[in-house]
């Protein structure tokens, strides 16, 4: 194995590499990194906390008709239940930057938006979700098969995410939730693998179009993108189409999938 | 994660996090080092999942890129350097001693192709051989050392005041 010589450039090189820097600073540094990455391993933010409840079954029995909420004015939910506690609610708006970033939360909100399935999901939503902007809580279906996800905006989390965007996605198992803050999304980090999906590819009846199950074997990965982005690329090859700064990406691959993002032209937009 | 990946991963990360965090400091500076180097593990611990094998210079690949994604911090950090090597002052410094500081060369630094000034900070700053440079950047052994070549005759022409330091300055000591 060779060793680089001490060339003369290499040298003076090396007396520049720690100016500025704090010469006592480095242990803080990796202890803090080392509690980040902790957290992300242990069920930080950026990990999809499973609800252990069934929901979906439920929420397509609800008449979607009948409980479709204005999509105008204030509008005030059920946050939670007596169970699980009820979140607050937000006295806040989304941050400026989040609304400039993010198409989905700058459209005026829909039926959809608030309709008897979005109701129903919300109140699964627990304590640690803390100050809900319900105003600004898009319903958004991410891939071909129609699958519904919404983006709850959020004060903060119980992990400690500030202004954080929470996507929730429901299956029949529960569902999924993971937050993120503005730069984790558009550092590439808001990736949430959701749904194992080794399943029936079938529809479950012609009256449920927003099953939530997976349509093909492999890994189903969502997650959110900031406005610009068209498509995103995953490592293994497979693409897919963005939907209101959200998307569904199915891969074969194993585990989480790192994903590169593209504009309207196929060219790479950078993360970070 | 499955209990073998979980452990590689601990390992690397436990024996590698001050080596990155190291060089990222150096790449990017304190105020972004801490991001940066959990954006690193937190890649790894992915592409771990994914069946990526975790190894020292695959982390400081991850690193190159992390950085490659940070342009302006890292042009933020150059610029610092470069500033700070033409004010340190050395009316307190024994004459024999020099420092070997000179703006020139980091301004030359800040200038030179990408992929050129990525093989040479990799071996300077990130205390890599040229093997583990060369996967680090995913390129044959051949090429790291043609870049370093590269990188260091523009320097030299770029900055001439460079000189091999005095062995009795305590920043020519070898890591």
């Amino acid at each position: 194995m060779s060793t680089p010589h001490d060339d003369p450039i290499d040298s003076a090189l090396r007396a520049h590499a720690d100016l500025g820097l704090d010469l006592d600073g480095e242990p803080a540094i990796v202890e803090a990194a080392s509690r980040r990455v902790a957290g992300t391993r242990s069920g930080s933010p950026r990990v999809a906390r499973r609800f252990t409840t069934v929901i979906v079954g439920a929420a397509v029995t609800v008449s979607v008709a009948g409980a479709a909420a204005a999509a105008t004015g204030l509008w005030s939910p059920s946050l939670g239940d007596d169970h699980r506690g009820h979140p607050t609610v937000a006295t806040s708006d989304v941050p400026e930057e989040q609304l400039q970033r993010f198409e989905v939360l700058r459209r005026p909100a829909d039926d959809t938006d608030r309709d008897a399935i979005t109701q129903r999901a919300l109140r699964e939503l627990d304590t640690s979700f803390q100050g809900v902007r319900t105003q600004r809580i898009r319903a958004v279906h991410g891939g071909p098969a129609g699958r519904r996800y919404l983006i709850v905006p959020v004060e903060r989390t119980e992990s400690g995410v500030e202004d954080a965007l929470c996507l929730y996605t429901v299956d029949e198992e529960g569902g999924g939730v993971s937050c993120w803050s503005t730069q984790q999304i558009l550092h590439g980090e808001a990736v949430l693998d959701a749904l194992a999906a080794n399943r029936d590819a079938r529809p479950r009846s012609a009256s449920d179009p927003q099953s939530l199950r997976p349509t093909t074997a492999g890994a189903v990965a969502i997650g959110l993108v900031p406005d610009g982005v068209e498509t995103v690329v995953s490592s293994t090859g497979e693409r897919a189409e963005v939907h209101e700064n959200a998307y569904e990406l199915t891969t074969k691959a194993p585990g989480r999938t790192l994903v590169a993002w593209l504009d309207s032209h196929g060219r790479e937009v950078p993360q970070g | 994660m499955s209990k073998t990946g979980s452990a590689a991963v601990e390992t690397a990360y436990r024996q590698h996090l001050p080596a990155i965090v190291r060089y990222l400091r150096r790449r990017l500076g304190d105020g972004v080092a801490e991001d940066a180097a959990a954006e690193v593990f937190t890649r790894a611990v992915r592409a771990e999942r994914a069946g990526q094998a975790v190894s020292l210079p695959w982390l400081f690949g991850v690193a190159a890129n992390v950085i490659s994604e940070r342009r302006r911090s890292e042009r933020r950090r150059l610029r610092a350097i470069e500033r700070l090597a033409g004010q340190t002052p050395r009316e307190h410094l024994p004459a024999e001693v020099d420092l070997g500081l000179d703006p020139t060369l980091i301004r030359a630094l800040r200038r030179l192709d990408r992929g050129d000034r990525e093989a040479l900070l990799l071996v300077v700053w990130g205390e890599l051989t040229y093997e583990q440079a060369a996967n680090a950047l995913d390129v044959p052994v051949g090429t790291v050392r043609s870049r370093i070549f590269r990188a260091r005759k523009l320097l030299g022409a770029r900055a001439p005041r460079v000189h091999p330091l005095s062995d009795s300055s305590p920043s020519t000591a070898r890591p």
